[in-house]
């Protein structure tokens, strides 16, 4: 981990966290009672959630490559938790879950882990989802049987396989760029999240226009479009930590913040048709891990294969 | 003793952990002795209900379990009597000697709390099934217990019949008020529908608040 890029990065996010948490010290010091004001009391218990994200995602980068794969393998059977807790599956499904459990995020992260490429890439979408219903079947239960093995399945999909694609782009090979990986995830992680926070950002600030109001009234037009706007920007400005030139830094960047968006719309539409507002409660202001991760689930797959498809 | 205490503590926190819930802030609690009854859907029932207490109310509940089952081997033995400290109760040819209800009061007067489970066996649906007469008898027989039903979701999709792994899903408990009715003569019936439907209405209120 000698590469000074990795460095940049990451004092970069510590820097812009340390200007966050004074700016919103300040306004809880000028507003009169802040006790009162639930965005500050939302902000303030976000960006406590943040460094402790960013302290923890920080040393397991550094653990290089062991623990980002096992960082992310422990994401993955949270949000597998909590995806799994919300749908309505019931006791006959234990025989599909127990193995969803303990024996798909183990695999599937060993073999990112063993760098077997070929087998990953098929492992969840071919065998295991033409397993789980299969030992949902046998449960002998078949009341909303559909329902029930596809959300299994869904969660499998979102929650292990899309999500590994993160520390996936560990394996992936470019020429004269090797042993810099960690510098390429950490640069789409900070485009994704730094996609999200600047969403919320705009949109706080400037928001009038639902984009889908029946889903959330805080997606508008003006935090998407003020949000991956700058976060494009960002991409484009960060470009010499990839191995890409700047305008393909911005064209991924403005891919995966697009994406990035999709999916947290499509995991706000899985909360509203449950009726609930948040997936979990272990990350204070966030919800949920998987309120944090959403957008990360869904462009991280894109990314990887667009990556893997151009330039390797 | 410090260190079965604090072995017991570690066990709960552990637990919680499994079932993600948060432990119970004491002062929601009536003092002194009471029943907590709750559904009973699986085996991790008794042991988050004995998790989410505080510790100092954790040492003092018994949650009562059929004996048939707990002594089977060394290891359910250890597991109900040595860790739970179970009062175990038998289920059939019940006598004079071994009524469960006297067991349950005698346990009750010197002090302790005990956990109970009305519905007699475990149920796979979300509602309750009908209580046994067990509640009413134990209401009769300490009419001054507090009786606070405990209402428990999720655990039979964690540790279904005849399953030993638990699937960490994130579970739900919640605890409710003392019932604000005693049991009385010839109102049987109408005790356990009452009680039973204080335990269903739970979660309900919980959600509107």
């Amino acid at each position: 981990m000698n590469d000074p890029g990795i460095h940049y990065l990451v004092g970069g996010v510590l820097i812009f966290l340390t200007l966050a948490s004074l700016i919103t010290a300040l306004l809880w010091r000028l507003s009169p009672a802040p006790k009162e004001k639930p965005v500050l009391q939302n902000l303030a218990s976000r960006i406590r959630a943040w460094w402790v994200m960013v302290i923890v995602f920080a040393i397991a980068i550094l653990i290089e490559p062991m623990g980002t794969i096992l960082l992310f393998a422990f994401i993955s059977f949270l949000a597998l938790r909590e995806f799994i807790t919300l749908t309505p599956t019931r006791a006959a499904d234990y025989k599909a879950l127990a193995p969803a459990f303990f024996l798909v995020i183990p695999v599937n992260y060993l073999l990112i882990w063993i760098e077997w490429y070929g087998f990953y890439v098929i492992f969840i979408p071919v065998w295991v989802l033409a397993f789980i219903p299969l030992l949902s079947a046998i449960g002998n239960d078949l009341d909303d049987f559909l329902e029930r093995s596809s959300e299994i399945q869904w969660g499998i999909l979102v929650c292990i396989y899309f999500l590994s694609h993160v520390p996936a782009l560990l394996i992936l090979d470019f020429p004269g760029y090797a042993g810099s990986t960690s510098k390429l995830l950490l640069f789409f992680v900070i485009i994704v999240q730094a996609s999200d926070v600047l969403q919320y950002i705009w949109g706080k600030s400037l928001g009038k226009h639902a984009i889908v109001p029946k889903l959330s009234p805080s997606k508008t037009w003006e935090g998407f479009i003020g949000g991956v706007g700058s976060a494009t920007l960002l991409g484009t400005l960060l470009w010499w930590a990839t191995p890409f030139e700047w305008w393909q830094a911005s064209i991924l960047s403005f891919t995966i913040c697009l994406f990035g968006f999709w999916g947290g719309l499509i995991m706000s539409a899985i909360k509203r048709d449950r009726g609930i507002k948040d997936y979990g409660g272990i990350l204070g202001g966030h919800g949920g891990i998987l309120d944090r991760v959403d957008s990360l689930c869904f462009s991280a797959p894109i990314f990887f294969h667009l990556v893997r498809f151009y330039f390797t | 003793m410090r260190a079965r205490e604090a072995g017991l503590q570690l066990i709960a926190s552990f637990i919680r952990l499994v079932c993600g819930v948060r432990p119970l802030t004491g002062n929601s609690l009536p003092p002194g002795p009471k029943v907590f009854y709750a559904n009973h859907t699986s085996h991790l029932d008794f042991t988050l209900i004995w998790a989410v207490l505080p510790q100092a109310e954790r040492l003092i509940t018994r949650p009562v379990a059929g004996k048939d089952y707990w002594i089977r081997n060394k290891v359910t033995r250890f597991v109900g009597c040595d860790i739970f400290n179970a009062l175990l109760i038998e289920r059939k040819h019940i006598t004079r000697a071994n009524n469960p209800i006297e067991q349950m009061h005698r346990v009750l007067e010197s002090g302790l709390s005990l956990i109970v489970f009305p519905e007699g066996t475990r149920g796979t649906e979300p509602v309750p099934a009908a209580f046994r007469s067990g509640l009413y008898h134990l209401s009769m027989a300490c009419p001054d217990i507090p009786m606070i039903p405990v209402y428990l979701e999720n655990l039979n999709r964690m540790l279904p019949k005849g399953t030993i792994l638990p699937i960490p899903l994130i579970s739900r408990i919640t605890v409710g008020s003392p019932l604000p009715f005693k049991a009385d003569h010839g109102q049987r019936d109408e005790f356990l529908t009452e009680a039973r439907q204080a335990l269903i209405d739970l979660p309900e209120l919980e959600s509107h608040e």
